[in-house]
């Protein structure tokens, strides 16, 4: 099955996410490929969560 | 969207293929029209394009593969389909009970509609229906993310739950802790931390010293307890010793060297056997009976020597073995003695062990050389008291000491549960903010593809039933619950109303299908395939629905249809239906296992009226009829189209005569054909010869044996056929191939609108 679909989703999703500052600029790419091709893992968003939380614990 | 178009099907043992057979296509026309009556091999056209594109075969459902797929009498191994375009070819065999396919190329997307697709979209339940256009609207891959992304939230919300247990947990034991103290203070939070800040240092300190000052009393202890049980042995075996020693010394004094033991025994033997009467040795007389007996006696006596000998010294090794355990545990019970006096000195005790432990002096004997065994069991006999005093103190000491470090650990536990749960708390909102995002968008896509699709539903759907009052047509997910599809609409003066409610079978047929062609439309697949999908619908519906694909053929590259509904291919045969762009072809009705699927080239009526014209010898009868037969479709059109005249009957069944007699002179003089070339061609002329001949030709010679057809010449009926012929050349559209059906402001026009038909009012 194509992905292009899911291509034009996960750039929406991950433009909105960069809108909302859930997800830096420089992950965009990384991030559309995940969703795109359905490998954003468990362990991929445990790890986002982490890295971004850490840093409201930061602030 | 690529060029391709499906160019030729070839199956050999694929379900009714029981021979091999190959069906090629018109690539040329975007219609390609598969007629055959039921039973004929339609579905396993179908079943092979589903097989190749699909890996599956709709027509049998659930059904094994291996058991139904390879064609009668012949096995999975002989199974062999192969479909081919312009460009490209597809390959399928049963490797076992799965579909093994090699393919050329990914570029290339064809949709197949059944019946069985369309009745639930629009019968079954909301969830049943997202499955059928789940394929259209959903995407697998984002789905796949979303997925690992709620289970990610999953396992952070059971970490938060096990973490918020735990922190209730340490709650419960601080104010257990609290309570047990007599609730001091405002709460037990408070009091745990003031606890916590106090220093337990000097109260470790001191528990640990108690428990050492245990531990060396009662290691003395010990060390007693077992000096006396070995003393008491020691003592036993020492006198046990002394006694074996008298017995031995005893028996030695009466005893002979033990050189002479041998001299005796062997001399008792001699006396036994001989019995002399002499000495051998010295000669003198002996009594043999007396000297054997004195012998004994003093062979006995030596016996009893020996066993003395050995007891004594086993004797000696036990004593020599509870002298040394004996020492050995004295020295312990020295060294312990000596420990506890050092801790005794050296450690600053309390009030309360001093008080306990008395006098360090008491002790010293312990380390005299000769220990007085007396005085020691007073001392221990008065001691053991103590060291349950001791004990205790220690005890009460002690539980202080773990509270206490109870209390810190479970405050600190405490508040690294809390930052633990605030952590995730953090984690869970950051991802449910990330998940609302995909869901939103994931749904939005599908909405808007619903959202757009609905518009040109409608559009077909008026097309189909035009002005029956149904609008605004919705499809649409159903808010909050997950692959769930639901059809809503106006329907006269009811508004957004399931159309399941009040529509017919027919509408619901046709609302399905305008559903499936929006939907392929919108994602601009290649090929689309009807699988004689329109049973329930009327005349005038189902023209409609052929106008609607030809109106919609633009879209696709091909639209491949089946059916056994044989009205409409005669539509196309005697073109009444444009068929330029249709490449209409028909199965054998007579399918056997010894023939299996058979196909021809449907002809056209026009072309076969010009075949007969060239067939030699020409025959009268198929011209007289097969022309008649045309002409009368053409004048019912025309009668149709201006809405003459005719006899009433109780069924629509006209005459040859009948539709003659429709036409009037005057109207004939007004009939006029304008081509898109700018010629322009009066009707009369032809009309008038054809009506003259058309009826006693067709009747006579076409239909039955007489004697007035007989005196028709072949030329008479050569000119019937050829004036049918250019008749019907003037009414159908060079470019398009069907009659004027459209209405315009004054004439009307064939589907192309090249051809115009005058006038446009009987």
């Amino acid at each position: 099955m194509n992905n292009k679909s899911d291509n034009i989703v996960a750039k929406k999703i991950v433009e909105e996410l960069v809108k909302k500052q859930l997800l830096s600029e420089d992950r965009k790419e990384e991030w559309i490929k995940k969703l795109s091709f359905g490998e954003a893992s468990f362990e991929d968003w445990n790890l986002l969560a982490d890295v971004y939380t850490q840093d409201w614990v930061k602030e | 969207m690529s060029q391709e178009k499906i160019q030729s099907i070839k199956l050999n043992k694929f379900r009714g293929a029981t021979q091999p057979f190959e069906i090629e296509f018109d690539t040329k026309k975007s219609i390609t029209m598969i007629f055959g009556e039921n039973g004929t091999g339609k579905s396993t056209l179908i079943d092979a394009m589903d097989f190749i594109f699909k890996e599956k075969c709709g027509s049998l459902k659930k059904k094994s593969f291996k058991s139904h797929v390879p064609a009668v009498g012949s096995s999975s191994d002989d199974v062999e389909i192969s479909i081919s375009s312009q460009n490209y070819q597809w390959k399928g065999k049963l490797n076992g009970s799965s579909p093994e396919i090699t393919r050329n190329t990914d570029n290339f997307s064809i949709e197949i509609l059944r019946r069985d697709r369309i009745f639930k979209l629009i019968n079954a339940e909301p969830k049943e229906r997202y499955e059928e256009l789940r394929d259209f609207i959903e995407l697998p891959h984002i789905i796949f993310s979303e997925n690992s992304l709620r289970d990610c939230l999953r396992e952070i919300e059971r970490n938060i739950n096990n973490e918020t247990s735990t922190n209730q947990n340490q709650k419960d034991t601080l104010q257990k802790s609290w309570e047990g103290e007599g609730k001091p203070g405002d709460n037990y939070l408070k009091w745990a931390e003031e606890k916590s800040k106090q220093q337990a240092q000097e109260l470790k300190e001191k528990v640990v010293k108690y428990k050492k000052c245990i531990d060396f009393i009662e290691k003395c202890f010990e060390y007693w307890q077992n000096f006396k049980k070995l003393s008491e042995g020691f003592l036993i075996s020492e006198k046990q010793l002394k006694e074996t020693q008298n017995e031995l010394t005893e028996l030695s004094n009466k005893s002979q060297p033990h050189e002479i033991i041998d001299i005796l025994e062997k001399t008792k033997s001699f006396l036994q056997k001989k019995e002399p009467k002499e000495c051998p040795a010295c000669e003198q007389p002996i009594e043999s009976e007396k000297l054997k007996e004195r012998i004994s006696i003093r062979l006995k006596d030596i016996q009893e020597l020996t066993t003395a000998t050995k007891k004594h010294k086993q004797a000696e090794n036990q004593y020599n073995i509870s002298k040394r355990n004996f020492l050995k545990q004295l020295e312990e019970l020295k060294n312990a003695t000596k420990n506890l006096i050092k801790f005794l000195k050296e450690e600053d005790l309390d009030f309360e062990i001093q008080k306990i432990t008395t006098n360090i002096e008491e002790y010293q004997f312990l380390l005299d050389e000769n220990i007085d065994l007396k005085k020691a069991e007073m001392l221990f006999k008065d001691k053991e008291s103590f060291l349950q005093k001791i004990q205790d103190i220690y005890k009460i000491d002690a539980k202080t000491l773990y509270q206490l470090n109870l209390i810190k650990t479970s405050l600190q536990s405490l508040n690294e549960t809390k930052q633990k749960i605030k952590k995730l708390s953090n984690k869970k909102s950051f991802l449910t903010t990330i998940l609302q995002v995909v869901e939103t968008e994931r749904k939005s896509y599908a909405e808007n593809i619903l959202d757009s699709i609905s518009n040109d539903v409608e559009v077909l759907y008026s097309k189909l039933h035009p002005e029956e009052g149904l609008n605004n047509i919705t499809l649409f997910l159903k808010p909050r619950v997950q692959g769930s599809l639901e059809i809503k609409s106006n329907f006269q003066h009811k508004k957004n109303i399931p159309p399941q409610v009040y529509f017919s079978d027919s509408h619901l047929d046709t609302l399905g299908i305008c559903v499936f062609i929006a939907m392929i439309k919108h994602f601009k697949n290649d090929v689309i395939v009807l699988d004689d999908v329109l049973t329930s619908v009327d005349q005038p519906h189902m023209e409609r629905f052929i106008q609607i694909l030809h109106d919609e053929k633009k879209h696709f590259n091909q639209i491949i249809i089946t059916t056994h509904y044989r009205p409409w291919r005669e539509e196309y045969k005697f073109s009444r239906k444009s068929n330029s762009d249709v490449d209409l072809i028909e199965l054998s009705s007579f399918w056997s296992v010894e023939h299996g699927i058979r196909s021809a080239q449907t002809k056209l009526s026009i072309i076969e009226l010009e075949n007969i014209k060239h067939k030699n010898p020409f025959d009268r009868q198929i011209a007289g009829s097969k022309a008649g037969i045309f002409m009368e479709s053409l004048l019912d059109h025309l009668t149709l189209l201006y809405s003459l005249y005719i006899p009433r009957k109780s069924e629509p069944i006209y005459t040859l005569g009948e539709l003659i007699g429709c036409f009037s002179n005057n109207f004939i003089e007004k009939m006029k054909i304008k081509k898109n070339t700018g010629s322009e061609m009066p009707l009369s002329n032809i009309m008038k010869d054809i009506f003259n001949i058309t009826g006693p030709i067709r009747n006579k010679v076409g239909c039955h044996w007489n004697n007035i057809g007989q005196h028709f010449s072949d030329h008479q009926i050569m000119s019937f056929l050829e004036k049918t012929i250019e008749f019907g050349k003037m009414l159908i559209c060079s470019q398009c191939g069907g009659l004027p059906n459209k209405k315009k402001v004054d004439c009307w026009k064939c589907d192309c609108e090249k051809t115009s038909l005058y006038p446009f009012r009987k």
